[in-house]
């Protein structure tokens, strides 16, 4: 059961071969047994996903109103869910219960999915590796000596060991494709604007974005058509109509011609990686796709103006913790100054720390114009690259990663080596774009995800592109483990 | 290196987390070291030299659709229930689990 598609699933739902309790109880029982070896969720929420299993097989006219019904889901643990847990990943929040639903939360509750828990991340999404977690790091399905990517680490790991057919992430500079290249699952991240960030906990307000993880690009459509939408309660929510994603999954791409930025297929690229995305395109061309060099000649600036604009919105939106209204409170202090500097200093880990240190420094007088201001307008440059090229081209085609998954420790104690994880995914925030990442190949038995960038809102064309290639291809099928 | 130890610490101060001994140390002080060298390379690109006539670099990211949110009345009277006349103080309601 655990290795059928949603769609699949769905059917089967629909057509009483299986219950929505027989469904819940068998990836609950994934969880308890399997999750101990990759460590994917801080939350099981067994009690409320079974009652909602046994209501909807009461009530079964709603199944057919829905193909998302009775499907599990997962959350990564920063949307707000209403009484339940939403820790963020941070010793800050370990105990914090929301008190209202995220948006795209409340939308797959509107879908009759069943939740089944809260998903691992990196503290405050900070981090590449999901490592920085407070709840301990996630481990890679494949091989867990390896990290699962982040900060959306528990929900590519818990997709891709088949512990939940589908779950929610987020991605600020590369956090929902760079874990779903490590851990061998399809992820989108859609344009901003596109999917309402209310209720997620903020990191970077202009490049945070929700997004899904699925096991095949029409998994994804069918999530994505569900949460897409404008939302009056998100200021930055965009009011464009959203298509019927699955509709246009088969449409011929015979007239696509896809770019390859000479900036990135050059001889700095690992020659594993580009010999697996090479295949890649061979796939593509096959399916009548046209390929075309591109450039994209600011993208040496991408990494920079990322860790000066993402810290210094994360030190505006982090400064609410401070240990009174909510969150965690030290023990030791004499006075109001002292509760609030002990309650962020031990409550916050050392990235975070690390990520609020230099975004005060980038704002504060005498570095802001340097540094933040400058930041800026070279983003405006960014995005002008994407621009001319989207001139010539439908689409853009990618590594997602330099290598595949990398040790845990490796580069724990480097963050300018752990920065440097996200060089082919932040360009694509900076610029507001929506990117989809799929499973490509492995090398040394570590999956390794290609990457394709959409122009705004042409999220359809990602998803036709993708699934015409898993059509063709069968790596999103690989397990990483061995059926019994 | 000693400048950005400087500011580290002015900054901590700023935003409210402590400088203790321990955060001091020498793996620490060169991340931050090597984080802020990463962000030399922004502060000497020369803006002027770029061949970008048509883009407005000066395009503000916060072009926002005007606010439609719903402008709701306090709850004044659920504020007036939890003022304690006594004590002068507001019970805060608590949302986070003991």
């Amino acid at each position: 059961m655990h290795n059928l598609t949603i769609k699949d699933l769905s059917e089967k739902i629909a057509a009483k071969e299986v219950s929505c309790f027989e469904v819940t109880q068998h990836f609950l029982s994934r969880i308890k047994s399997l999750d101990k070896k990759i460590n994917s969720f801080i939350t099981v929420t067994e009690e409320i996903a079974l009652n909602k299993a046994k209501e909807l097989d009461n009530n079964f006219s709603i199944i057919s109103q829905n193909p998302l019904a009775g499907i599990p889901i997962a959350h990564k643990d920063l949307f707000a869910t209403k009484g339940i847990l939403t820790t963020s990943g941070s010793k800050m929040l370990a105990n914090y219960k929301a008190p209202y639903n995220a948006t795209v939360v409340k939308k797959l509750d509107a879908a009759q999915m069943i939740m089944l828990g809260k998903l691992n991340m990196d503290e405050f999404a900070m981090g590449s590796s999901n490592e920085t977690s407070y709840f301990g790091a996630c481990l890679n399905p494949w091989n867990t000596d390896y990290v699962a990517g982040g900060s959306s680490g528990g929900s590519a790991a818990a997709v891709a060991m088949r512990l939940v057919p589908a779950t929610t992430g987020t991605d600020t500079g590369g956090s929902i494709r760079l874990p779903a290249s490590f851990c061998g699952v399809t992820g989108i991240k859609p344009t901003y604007g596109r999917v309402s960030r209310w209720g997620m906990t903020a990191f970077a307000s202009s490049l945070d974005q929700a997004g899904v993880f699925a096991n095949s690009a029409y998994d994804c459509a069918l999530l994505l058509e569900q949460i897409a939408g404008f939302d009056s309660k998100d200021s930055t929510s965009i009011n464009t109509p959203v298509p019927k994603y699955t509709n246009s999954l088969d449409k011929s791409l015979d007239n696509i011609t896809i770019g390859l930025p000479k900036e990135f297929f050059n001889d700095s690229l690992d020659q594993n990686v580009a010999k697996v995305l090479t295949e890649s395109i061979e796939s593509f061309k096959k399916l009548g796709v046209n390929f075309k060099e591109i450039s994209l000649p600011n993208n040496h600036l991408c990494i920079p103006a990322y860790y000066i604009l993402a810290p210094a919105e994360a030190s505006s939106n982090l400064a609410r913790y401070d240990g009174i209204r909510y969150g965690y409170r030290s023990k030791e202090y004499t006075n109001i100054e002292e509760l609030i500097i002990n309650s962020r200093h031990e409550g916050f880990g050392e990235e975070v720390k690390r990520r609020i240190l230099t975004g005060t420094f980038v704002l504060s007088s005498g570095y802001y114009d340097a540094y933040y201001l400058k930041a800026k307008k070279i983003r405006e440059l960014i995005r002008y690259d994407f621009d001319q090229a989207f001139n010539k081209v439908d689409a853009i085609f990618a590594p997602t990663s330099p290598s595949t998954a990398f040790k845990l420790k490796e580069k724990y104690n480097d963050p300018v080596s752990m920065y440097l994880s996200d060089i082919f995914t932040i360009a694509v925030n900076l610029a507001n774009l929506p990117a989809i990442t799929a499973p490509a190949g492995f090398i040394n038995n570590l999956p390794l995800g290609l990457q394709l960038i959409g122009n705004t809102f042409n999220e359809e064309l990602l998803l036709n592109l993708t699934h015409k290639y898993q059509q063709e291809t069968n790596h999103h099928l690989n397990l990483p483990y061995k059926e019994s | 290196m000693k400048n950005c130890e400087i500011s580290a610490e002015k900054l901590k101060n700023l935003y409210k987390l402590s400088c203790l001994k321990q955060d001091k140390n020498e793996q620490n002080i060169e991340s931050l070291q090597n984080i802020v060298n990463l962000f030399k390379i922004i502060k000497d690109v020369n803006l002027n030299q770029q061949n970008n006539s048509n883009i407005d670099i000066t395009k503000s990211l916060n072009e926002l659709r005007s606010d439609t949110a719903i402008k709701v009345e306090p709850f004044l009277n659920d504020i007036c229930s939890t003022f304690n006349t006594e004590t002068q103080r507001i019970k805060v309601p608590q949302v986070v689990e003991k």
